[in-house]
């Protein structure tokens, strides 16, 4: 057997006998795709509050005019505020009812087989309440109905089609960062690449068997986790052929991508306390930030250009994009591009850059 | 350069940022021999060895190995098929087994003894996982991977540390029948008696540099003392130690003694026997020994404050 595959199997039969790389890697997402869709699976894209106006007094208008603005100064953008329509036998969501009369009570409707994260609406709802100084006791939660919205994302399009991608984003970044990064560290910090160094081995040897290893997890992983999701969630995608090769080219990129990244950060950091760190301060902003389960509508613009920037993003809307919306790869050029232009980068970079020892 | 060395280190020079400086100069390392680097806990024996493998950064080197200059001999992966090193630190995965590193050595090599792989025992252990084993398994994975192709320069960190007396004795044969049957060089920081007893050059570090480098018996003969004299010294003994050292101070062929823990070191050729004895009657001291030097002496003296 060839030395890299030697290399190769030998890493990839421990990694399985690696409890803790098994929990991150494997049982993580599981865990947080569980959650999110309990929480938000009912949802079938953003909230839409609805405010019912008894009458055009100027109390209903100044307080749909502060929700609005305390809305869109909060940036919680999952929140549509439109006129409630009752003539509409659709009409779904929180409804608040201003009275004309300030000695009624401010009504809260909400629907009675609401899924959890309709009580979202009521935060922002508060907030104008507090900010406005009407009495809590003079408010009334009553049972009511919700809607789909077109905020972020299309009107028919589910969360779980909004979240499964982009938890395959996910799984690649923290794979790559604290299942691989921060790993090489620590091996390095304990000496462990010493032997290495001194082995008939070239470096691109080790270090392509060592990345291949996780390539094939990530593959194989993101490609099972997207089937099972869509299945148990009934996100009704259809894997055909032409769809399982562009979501075999388009992961295979992105774990190229996100492993040479966190190659990169591997060459020449040398404490672990500080590629952790390093990976930690990449990590949060850039998921929190790249649409991958928290929309990313109402961020500032400089914060959505960055992660425009950053593979991320493009990653898990290339992704939605082909696995739900029907896209080619042509579509998804920019993604594509983008990933490929970091995945050199940083390969190339890590081959000039990589130290075996810290000393 | 000359084929008699494996190792010539004209000048190496590393300093850290804790401030400790080390510094190696003309030392000629001979081919074919095993050579034992002994020295105090933090005097550099390991960044020696270390720094000579290209595991650190020096701010001079000028090192040679088997004839190239240090840099070209690691660019060649044929140089390295040459070469087994058994490091401090335990290098693997621990989640890998045993039978996998070996295979693995194989795929390095492309040549594996199983002299080696018998003589340490591998097969009883072969399907642990590596975090599985005690400290003493885990030391002859990596003797195994250091060894097992029959490298023609090897460097050993305390290579019977942590094994057993029977392993270790398995150990120091294997090392005798690789020079003596396959020309191996080996390189041996070692604090154990047995490992320096087969040791056909010595090199003692102290305080980060080479103190001397001599052949084991010119470094008994002539730098310790070939004959080693001890006084045990009891409280109501009825001279005290000062007036003993005194007259130490007086017995001719003394090359060095030293005071420590209740009890006398004295070094010297066989000539101070007869004046020693004198000295023990005339004292009436009744806790005493007369005999050669041997490794366990070296290794004292080299890890004492005299290095």
């Amino acid at each position: 057997m060839s030395l890299f595959i030697q290399l190769a199997a030998i890493d990839l039969k421990s990694y399985f006998r690696n409890s803790f790389a098994l929990f991150f890697t494997f049982l993580f997402p599981v865990l947080l795709l569980f959650l999110l869709m309990l929480a938000f699976g009912g949802n079938n894209g953003p909230a839409k509050v609805s405010v019912k106006i008894s009458g055009d007094g100027p109390r209903a208008e100044k307080y749909t005019e502060d929700m609005k603005n305390i809305l869109d100064y909060s940036r919680i953008i999952i929140f549509n505020i439109e006129p409630l329509d009752e003539t509409s036998e659709n009409q779904k969501g929180v409804v608040v009812t201003i009275p004309e009369d300030p000695t009624q009570k401010v009504k809260i409707l909400v629907q009675k087989d609401a899924p959890l994260s309709i009580y979202n609406s009521i935060y922002p709802l508060m907030l104008v309440n507090s900010m406005q100084e009407i009495d809590y006791e003079k408010w009334d939660y009553v049972l009511n109905v919700f809607e789909p919205s077109e905020a972020s994302i299309s009107a028919n399009f589910k969360y779980g089609q909004y979240l499964i991608p982009g938890l395959i984003g996910m799984i690649l970044i923290s794979t790559s960062l604290f299942g691989f990064c921060t790993f090489l560290v620590e091996q390095r910090a304990k000496g462990a690449f010493k032997a290495y160094h001194l082995y008939p081995l070239q470096k691109w040897k080790f270090i392509a068997a060592f990345t291949s290893t996780r390539f094939f997890i990530l593959l194989v992983f993101s490609m099972a986790f997207l089937v099972v999701a869509d299945k148990v969630y009934g996100m009704n995608a259809i894997f055909d052929f032409a769809l399982i090769g562009k979501l075999i080219l388009l992961i295979s990129l992105g774990a190229l991508t996100f492993l040479s990244i966190a190659l990169l950060m591997s060459a020449r950091i040398m404490a672990v306390g500080m590629v952790t760190g390093i990976a930690n301060l990449l990590f949060y902003p850039a998921t929190f930030a790249s649409d991958l389960y928290i929309p990313q509508g109402g961020f500032p613009q400089i914060v959505k250009t960055i992660a425009n920037i950053f593979p991320l993003g493009p990653f898990a809307t290339a992704m939605r994009d082909i696995t739900y919306k029907g896209a080619a790869l042509s579509d998804i050029s920019y993604a594509l591009s983008l990933m490929g232009i970091w995945t050199i980068a940083c390969f190339g970079l890590t081959l000039i850059l990589f130290k075996w020892t810290k000393d | 350069m000359s084929q008699q060395y494996i190792i010539q280190v004209k000048q190496l020079a590393l300093a850290f940022e804790d401030g400790t400086a080390f510094s190696f100069n003309d030392i000629n390392i001979k081919r074919g021999k095993i050579t034992g680097i002994i020295g105090a806990n933090g005097s550099g024996k390991t960044t020696f060895v270390e720094a000579v493998l290209g595991l650190k950064n020096p701010s001079k080197a000028d090192v040679m190995i088997d004839g190239m200059a240090q840099k070209d001999f690691f660019t060649s992966m044929k140089n390295r098929k040459n070469l087994g090193s058994q490091l401090q630190v335990f290098a693997f995965s621990e989640q890998v087994k045993v039978n996998e590193m070996v295979k693995l050595h194989k795929a390095l090599y492309g040549t594996q003894s199983k002299r080696v792989y018998d003589d340490l025992s591998l097969a009883e252990i072969a399907n642990k996982r590596l975090d599985k084993l005690s400290g003493g398994q885990k030391q002859r994975v990596n003797l195994f991977m250091a060894l097992a192709h029959m490298p023609k320069l090897i460097t050993l960190d305390e290579p019977s540390s942590a094994l057993d007396k029977a392993m270790a004795e398995k150990l120091i044969d294997l090392l005798k029948y690789m020079v003596t049957e396959h020309q191996c060089s080996i390189i041996m920081i070692t604090h154990h008696p047995y490992e320096l007893d087969i040791c056909d050059e010595v090199m003692s570090v102290y305080a980060g540099t080479k103190a001397y480098h001599e052949t084991r018996d010119t470094f008994i003969n002539e730098i310790i003392g070939a004959y080693h004299a001890q006084i045990f010294t009891e409280e109501g003994e009825k001279n005290d130690k000062k007036t003993i050292e005194t007259a130490i101070d007086n017995i001719k062929h003394i090359k060095r003694h030293f005071h420590q823990n209740g009890q006398i070191d004295i070094y010297g050729s066989a000539e101070m026997e007869g004046d020693f004895l004198s000295l023990v009657k005339q004292h009436g001291l009744k806790s005493y020994s007369f005999g050669q030097t041997n490794s366990a002496d070296i290794l004292k003296i080299s890890t004492s404050n005299e290095g």
